[in-house]
């Protein structure tokens, strides 16, 4: 798992390191039972505080996405999938939001995205 | 083991110090163990002072400071567990930097020269120079190896980062994020450019005119406060919202606000997230307008 953060967006640090984490797990990237860094370990290597990715483990915690297992570290939990399918659902969601109304920004046709949406499908 | 939050490396009660003009009044501050804990305030505010009583440098009138829960920072046992970066380095100017092991290591218990050569490699300071022929860069660093290599748990920076570039800026950061790797270990940094604490510190204390100002989490502190801005007369019920508002030649103002104000302040006045520097620059304000005259 590689988190990149950015440092100009207005989405605070923790609530990047958070989605990346979510995201790997919903993309089976982490598998149940695999040990996230330490705490200390993802700070230094973020360049972040502690603080900061506590509150991103403690969230993914809440979450019910990780658990805390004392003495060893923050454990991914077994995904439910209908809650993996809700959340990309949700995600593909906004994104198709997003694109039609950079679409209507442009003045394009439903035709026009059909056709950018198969280019880019067919390149990545 | 993850220490709880509970657990406390320096813990400061009704500190009380005159010195000359200015004065440290009943500050209390706890710096929590495992954690950066940035001191941070303008110039004057108290800050060398206080990091000094902290070390047992100079005495303080009233109060209590508790080391590891020990209750006397001059003792030896207590002085070997924290290494210091102050603004000069703590070896003679005439010195070689290959030969301070030989002397500084005297005064530790553990001393690991092995460690010592391998930070001054790591940090690239000359063996062969002269204390006095370091630039500050290189003191700095040589400062942080010297209190690294006794093996303390507990790190206390006094402004190591004024007149350092970026790079070694960032190099200073690296190091205290590494430091901290080990839940035991502890930092105090004092600054005075907020800026560098914001990916650094968990814990803040802002000092204003010799008092405390502010003590909590960094992010807490972002959650807490916002920034006003406006033109023109604030309405009463804005105003005392207000923490340290200036006022500019064109009637401009810009004030700190606590996030939960932000109903007080109608649809011409500008709120966005505050940062650091805004939370020192009007506590600030807030502490000079307000200060009253301390009795010697």
């Amino acid at each position: 798992m590689r988190i990149i953060l950015s440092s100009t967006t207005s989405v605070p640090m923790y609530e990047q390191i958070k989605t990346q984490i979510r995201h790997a797990i919903h993309a089976g990237e982490l598998t149940e039972g695999v040990l996230l860094p330490s705490l200390r370990q993802l700070a230094l290597e973020l360049r972040v505080s502690v603080i900061t990715v506590t509150r991103a483990y403690n969230d993914l915690v809440a979450e019910g996405l990780v658990r805390n297992d004392h003495g060893r570290g923050f454990v991914v939990r077994a995904v439910d999938a209908d809650q993996v399918d809700a959340a990309l659902a949700e995600r593909l969601a906004r994104a198709t939001d997003e694109l039609i109304q950079a679409a209507r920004a442009a003045h394009l046709t439903i035709g026009d995205i059909h056709g950018k949406v198969e280019d880019a499908w067919n390149r990545h | 083991m993850e220490p709880t939050l509970t657990d406390t490396a320096i813990l400061v009660r009704s500190l009380r110090k005159q010195q000359g003009s200015f004065a440290l009044h009943d500050l209390d501050i706890t710096v929590p163990t495992g954690l950066v804990t940035g001191l941070v305030g303008p110039n004057g505010a108290g800050k060398t002072t206080l990091v000094k009583s902290i070390l047992g440098l100079v005495r303080c009138d009233a109060g209590t400071i508790s080391l590891f829960g020990s209750e006397s920072p001059t003792d030896a046992a207590v002085h070997d567990r924290i290494g210091v970066v102050l603004d000069q380095v703590s070896a003679a100017p005439e010195w070689r930097v290959r030969s301070i092991g030989g002397y500084v290591g005297l005064l530790y218990r553990r001393w690991d020269e092995r460690r010592f050569r391998e930070l001054l490699d790591r940090y690239g300071v000359p063996l062969g120079n002269r204390v006095s022929e370091l630039s500050r860069g290189q003191s700095v660093k040589l400062s942080l190896a010297i209190a690294l290599a006794h093996e303390p748990e507990l790190l206390v920076l006094d402004e190591p980062s004024s007149g350092l570039d970026p790079v070694a800026r960032r190099d200073l950061a690296d190091t205290i994020r590494e430091f901290v790797l080990d839940p035991g270990h502890t930092v105090l940094f004092s600054t005075h450019i907020t800026a560098e604490l914001d990916d650094l510190a968990d814990h803040l204390v802002v000092l204003a005119g010799g008092a405390v100002a502010y003590e909590g989490g960094v992010d807490e502190l972002h959650e807490r406060f916002a920034v006003a801005r406006g033109a023109g007369p604030l309405p009463d019920d804005a105003r005392a919202a207000t923490i340290g508002a200036r006022h500019d030649t064109s009637g401009r103002w810009e004030g700190l606000i606590r996030t939960r104000d932000t109903a007080a302040f109608g649809p011409d006045v500008v709120i966005d997230p505050a940062t650091t520097d805004d939370v020192v620059i009007h506590l600030a304000e807030q502490s000079r307008t307000t200060r009253t005259e301390i009795p010697a």
